[in-house]
């Protein structure tokens, strides 16, 4: 690619004008591949009918950079150029309309070349009738014998001049290219040259396609490296600073462009210029200044192509003829003939499938994204911010949230206004921010356009969600269902129901749905506008819960009155925070009579507090029989309190017996012996089967007698002899962060049979050092658990994929799949972790329905062109869909696949 | 060759074929050259006529742009009058310009200028008569070698544009010239082209007009020879790779059918891929990577004129190789009884199977292992075949 001057305007489209020096001294990139072709020039003597070559790239990929690079060095290459004459077609070579006027522009050109060895060849070359093509060639032919000459002819766009020819041309020329060793040719294409691969030129195989590619991400910076050489000091500082802090702006875009380098020239030209804001700032600059390449591109479009290209652009993703024909409402035939046109122009390429429902998609995804940002409806336009945020995710890894406030934030009188209603328009269209967020962006960006005077633009905007009216019935149902899973969370579906609730006005709903998200201030706002009970009582749990306990005192009663009795209890809390202990009192006694859950142990709590352990006991005991939450280690806690030593002591053995084997009931028996100063009861307890492993408390029961070598030697055999978990576990952990796995492991194993946690963290420990015991190790672990705590469910699967146990995993995979779409924000990573590890295993079917099942391609369209491609023989046609931008993300899914694969064969 | 002809040092000597037709050509024989494409058939009759055997000339003529009979005689005719060829023929029996001038005017009508054979009379037409004459006055000490490359194309659209009859005409012609006592104890013909003219004659039901020509095939490489052919091919290019035999093997295995192009093909993707990642010593991993290369976008013309080969074939045809094709992809091979059973299918009742089945073989698409079962010849092909055909 070559590069000039910054401080003169980049001449981005006339390669062919440039000085050679120019040329010269900019080739930075593709070097590589220039002088792979330098060689083959440089090394043959044209004895025998010499290699062909054809450059093959999309627009602004270089080839007219490295026609030009090829021929400059012929030209001044002394030994090559005193028999080699280099020919040079222009990119817009007009009057060549067939394979006669070809051969005689050359021997025009030879004429200008050197009129005294070719002058004559012209005149020869002007008696011949139009058919005599096969002796044109030979006429010279024979004048470059005579002549010791040879050619090299360097031709832009060849696939278009080749196609002037007729298919008898075709075969003239291949003839030629096979038998003649005086002329060699060097093409550059941006026209697939499959176009012409077929039957009518049977040429094509003489020529050896040398195919221009998306820069890669070093060649992209040694590019910009040399454009901030010309562009200055200040701007090598700059860039210098851009890629160490933001590399990702320049990857993004890089991914965006496909590669290609004369965009990144754009890109370089906006960078310097000293654009301000994101990606999508530069983007737009960068769209902007493509403008006149690919405004070139549709007008050379016909009145035909133009829907056609406008319907596959807007659609952003691959399209079937038959979705074009609803689109476009043109008969498919129609559509077929000119997809067929424009996929010789390179303009769009096709994915074949196995039906004949071939795919079809615009080839160069920067001319996508062009279109759709000049061209395309609001409706589309969200799918291409979409993607681009998709990826900004995926590669920084940075919170998309704390973007959006950074956003939302520097809103300010700098910035580009059509860029900043791109970005929110990208935020607003996000699913995984909150609506409070997009309201916030929503309200900045349109605060923003007011005052920087571009209120025209408001129109621009994307409103936050845009679902029709739903039934009053049916918003209820979805609201229960939502309420029944308890998702506080805003999700997809959640941002869907908000959005029919905002439509149906429904301000009961509304407040519920936000009381329910816990999103209080606008709850409040709607639920107080309600004269309704239950509006009410919603209202005085979120006073209660922002403790505004005048509010609470003045609802309260009302709630109280309209049979909301747990108003009572939240009544109580309010005056005992107003430290008015007997209204408090009066209520929590109302809240018992009433039956409030948790009353009673809230009441117990009460006199705890007020040191009225009485009466605490009285109410915690009531409350532990009416099996209240937390009653019974409040219970403890009172006796404690009291020095009720033996009634804890009994209370902890009672339970003990009942099988509980909560770990502070044990540490309460044992503390209440050693504070009744029964230390050989405690003793007799320690030494007990179920106690002997509590050494822990041995210890502490030794320091009680102030014994502090058996405490020690205790506290030591806490973790060294008598599994005490927590010893262990903390141990284990610390080993772990050591990469002292074996220890670890000692540890660990040592608590395992006994501590669930302990046998879980283990199993964890083996899966994520597979190298320490057989994968059976971890499934034994995890089988002897009757109850695994769900959290360590993703842990299970794993496990038992890792052991080949498929139907286990997918079922135990599929319960889990239930709660966690239900909160799916939540769950991402843990879903990402799981389907990737199905997939590992082989179970791309599975995942696949799930996708479907829980319409998760969207979500995590990365990991779903991985599926794809690991199921392409089944669905050819979905991977093929997958814009290119996010092939290097997808490589990678499938790479961490592949090597999970490899890691738990 | 990877493109082009393959001349000179570019040209991987392939002894074994060499001498095969050597021996036939000593024989007094005209062949028929018959080879799939890319094989590498063009580069080694080239490579015959630039180092013949002792009493050997030859002249090649690529005929493909030919879709009359005048047009081909005109072209070889052409060849024969060329400067190139008639100073060849003074160097070798120091022929004076007087004879030189003799043979020229062997056809009458004719002049020859720097622009090839021109006519008094833009009507004369050419026949095999003409070259008869034309050759008959070539009195060498030598024998002379008629390569006609693409022959089969010209046949072909003289059956489609002039008729059977045309077409049948035109072969007589040639046979009476393969047939000639004048003619042949100096000179012999070489026919080869990308179809292949048995299956061609055979469809035409003109088979018996070519029973003349002697067959002979062009073989894949020796396991000995590929490997030197790797080093060959790799020697060629800028990036100095150090390929170990293991690794040379290992190539090989994936390549399957030693084909010199597809070696190179391969080859070349090693080469890209190495120099893209700075790689001097391929691994086998490497080799994987450039196999699976191949296969993407930017490799495929590689392959293109596998599918193109098919498009020559009726529409029915057509669908009965690629639904042979495919059943192979898929279970690595078709049986005798597969082939059976889909040539029964009410879809192909109208096919001619068993021409689209020499075809697939003659091009080399297919071939039997000897275990009543058809291959895909490389497992490249297979691979491309099942990834980018197969749908």
């Amino acid at each position: 690619m070559q590069l000039d001057n910054y401080k003169e305007g980049i001449k981005l489209y006339n390669a062919q004008n440039t000085s050679a020096h120019m040329v010269k001294s900019n080739f930075v990139i593709r070097i590589r591949q220039y002088k792979k072709l330098w060689q083959s020039i440089k090394n043959a003597d044209m004895t025998h009918p010499e290699q062909h070559y054809i450059i093959q790239g999309v627009r602004g990929s270089g080839k007219t950079t490295m026609l030009r690079r090829l021929a400059i060095e012929v030209e001044e290459d002394q030994q090559l150029s005193s028999w080699l004459i280099p020919i040079t077609f222009k990119e817009e070579e007009y009057g060549i309309s067939s394979l006669f006027t070809f051969w005689e522009r050359i021997a025009e050109e030879l004429a200008e070349f050197n009129s005294a060895l070719f002058g004559t060849l012209f005149e020869k070359v002007d008696d011949l009738e139009d058919n005599e093509i096969k002796q044109l060639i030979a006429v010279i032919d024979q004048t470059l014998i005579t002549h010791n000459k040879k050619i090299i002819l360097f031709i832009d766009n060849i696939a278009e001049l080749f196609e002037q020819f007729s298919q008898h041309e075709g075969e003239i020329l291949r003839e030629v290219l096979t038998t003649n060793n005086n002329v060699r040719i060097f093409g550059g294409s941006a026209v697939r040259l499959e176009a012409f691969f077929d039957n009518t030129a049977p040429f094509y195989q003489f020529f050896t396609v040398e195919t221009l590619t998306g820069l890669k991400k070093n060649e992209t910076i040694a590019l910009l490296n040399k454009l901030s050489e010309h562009a200055g000091e200040k701007e090598q500082q700059t860039l210098k600073l851009l890629l160490k802090n933001e590399p990702e702006k320049v990857e993004s875009i890089r991914r965006l462009t496909g590669g290609i380098p004369r965009t990144m020239v754009i890109l370089f030209n906006i960078l310097v210029e000293g654009a301000k804001g994101s990606t999508f700032r530069l983007l737009e600059e960068t769209i902007d200044k493509t403008t006149p390449l690919y405004k070139h591109r549709m007008d050379d479009l016909t009145a035909q192509q133009k829907p056609i290209v406008n319907a596959i652009a807007l659609n952003w993703d691959a399209i079937s003829v038959k979705e074009l024909t609803e689109k476009t409402r043109l008969p498919s035939k129609q559509i077929s003939a000119q997809l067929r046109q424009l996929e010789k122009q390179w303009i769009i390429e096709k994915t074949t499938t196995h039906t004949k429902n071939h795919l079809y998609a615009l080839k160069e995804r920067f001319f996508n994204i062009w279109y759709l940002m000049r061209y395309g409806r609001r409706k589309d336009r969200k799918k291409v911010i979409w993607l681009t945020q998709f990826m900004e995710i995926w590669c920084s890894g940075e919170d998309l949230l704390k973007r959006a406030n950074v956003f939302a934030q520097q809103l300010n009188r700098e910035c580009h206004p059509h860029a900043a209603v791109m970005i929110a328009n990208a935020f607003v269209c996000s699913e995984q921010l909150p609506f409070d967020e997009k309201t916030k962006i929503s309200s900045a960006i349109s605060q923003f356009l007011d005052k920087s005077g571009n209120g025209n633009l408001q129109k621009e905007l994307l409103p936050i969600e845009n679902s029709a009216v739903q039934q009053d019935q049916e918003l209820v149902k979805l609201l229960k269902l939502f309420r029944e899973h308890g998702d506080k969370t805003p999700t997809k579906e959640t941002q869907e129901l908000e959005q029919k609730l905002l439509e149906s006005s429904n301000t009961l709903m509304l407040g519920c749905f936000y009381y329910i998200l816990e999103q209080f201030e606008k709850a409040e706002r709607y639920l107080k506008q309600l004269d309704d009970a239950s509006a009410r009582f919603m209202l005085l749990v979120i006073y209660s819960i922002q403790e505004q306990t005048d509010q609470v005192i003045e609802l309260a009663y009302k709630c109280i009155q309209e049979g909301y009795f747990e108003a009572a209890l939240l009544l109580a809390f309010a005056y005992e925070n107003q430290r008015d202990f007997s209204e408090a009192e009066k209520h929590y006694l109302l809240a018992i009579e009433k039956e409030v859950k948790s009353s009673q142990s809230k009441l117990a709590n009460f006199y705890y507090k007020r040191n009225k352990m009485e009466l605490a006991e009285k109410y915690a005991l009531l409350a532990y029989h009416a099996d209240e939450d937390e009653a019974l280690f409040k219970l403890l806690a009172i006796y404690q309190k009291q020095s009720k030593y033996d009634e804890a002591e009994t209370l902890a053995l009672t339970e003990i017996s009942k099988g509980n084997t909560d770990e502070r009931l044990y540490i309460s028996l044992v503390f209440s012996c050693i504070y009744q100063g029964k230390l050989d009861a405690a003793e007799s307890y320690l030494q007990t089967e179920q106690l002997s492993q509590y050494n822990f408390l041995a210890a502490h029961f030794y320091l009680a007698k102030n014994e502090l070598e058996q405490a020690k030697t205790h506290a030591l055999n806490s973790y060294q002899q008598d599994n005490f978990s927590p010893a262990h576990k903390l141990l284990a952990l610390i080993y772990t962060q050591e990469a002292k796995y074996e220890l670890a492991e000692k540890h660990l194993l040592e608590v395992a049979s006994e501590d669930i946690y302990a046998q879980l963290e283990l199993a964890k420990l083996y899966v994520k050092q597979p190298q320490l015991k057989p994968k059976e190790h971890a499934l034994s672990l995890i089988e002897q658990i009757e109850e695994i705590p769900q959290a360590s469910t993703p842990l299970v699967i794993q496990i038992l994929l890792w052991n080949n146990q498929f139907d286990q995993a997918a079922k135990k995979m599929i319960q889990t799949l239930s709660i966690y779409t239900q909160q799916i924000d939540d769950y991402e990573e843990e879903l990402i972790q799981l389907f990737t590890f199905f997939l590992a295993k082989g179970q791309t079917n599975l995942v696949c329905r799930w996708f479907k099942e829980y319409d998760l391609s969207e979500r995590f369209k990365p990991l779903y062109y991985a599926l794809m491609s690991l199921m392409e023989s089944t669905y050819p046609n979905e991977l093929l869909r997958m814009g290119s931008e996010l092939k290097e993300t997808v490589d990678e899914v499938l790479q961490h696949i592949e090597s999970l694969t490899q890691k738990y064969k | 060759m990877a493109g082009q002809v393959a001349f000179g040092k570019h040209y991987f000597p392939r002894e074994k074929d060499e001498n095969k037709i050597w021996r036939r050509l000593n024989r007094g024989s005209h062949l028929l050259l018959l080879a799939p494409r890319r094989v590498g058939k063009t580069s080694l009759l080239r490579h015959l006529e630039s180092q013949p055997k002792d009493g050997y000339v030859f002249l090649y003529n690529i005929v493909q742009s030919c879709s009359s009979v005048h047009e081909y005689y005109k072209c070889i005719i052409d060849n024969l009058f060329r400067s190139e060829f008639t100073n060849k023929l003074s160097k070798l029996s120091q022929w004076s310009t007087e004879k030189l001038n003799d043979l020229k005017g062997s056809i009458k009508g004719l002049n020859i200028s720097e622009a090839g054979i021109e006519f008094d009379n833009q009507e004369q037409s050419l026949t095999h008569h003409d070259l008869k004459a034309v050759l008959e006055k070539i009195k060498i000490n030598q024998k002379l070698i008629i390569v006609i490359d693409e022959f089969p194309d010209v046949l072909e659209k003289i059956h489609d544009q002039h008729g059977h009859a045309a077409a049948e005409q035109f072969l007589a012609g040639c046979r009476e010239l393969w047939q000639e006592p004048n003619l042949d104890r100096n000179i012999q013909f070489i026919f080869t082209g990308s179809i292949g003219l048995d299956s061609l004659v055979n469809k035409l039901n003109l088979s018996d007009l070519i029973n003349v020509l002697m067959t002979v095939t062009v073989t894949p490489l020796t396991t000995e020879k590929a490997l030197a052919f790797i080093g060959f091919v790799s020697s060629k290019g800028q990036e100095n790779l150090i390929l170990t035999n293991e690794i040379k093997r290992y190539l090989l295995e994936k390549v399957g059918w030693y084909m010199p192009y597809y070696i190179e093909t391969l080859v070349l993707s090693v080469e890209d891929h190495c120099c893209e990642n700075d790689i001097t010593s391929p691994s086998q991993q490497d080799i994987d990577m450039a196999y699976e290369q191949l296969f993407t976008q930017n490799y495929l013309s590689n392959f293109n004129h596998w599918a193109e080969r098919l498009h020559r074939l009726e529409k029915s045809e057509q669908r009965f190789a690629y639904e042979s094709l495919n059943h192979i992809a898929e279970h690595g091979e078709i049986t005798l009884s597969d082939l059976h059973n889909n040539k029964a299918s009410p879809t192909n009742t109208d096919v001619n199977t068993g021409y689209v089945i020499e075809c697939l073989k003659h091009d080399g698409y297919i071939f039997e292992n000897g275990d009543d079962a058809f291959e895909f010849t490389s497992p490249m092909l297979k691979e491309w075949w099942r990834r980018h055909a197969a749908r």
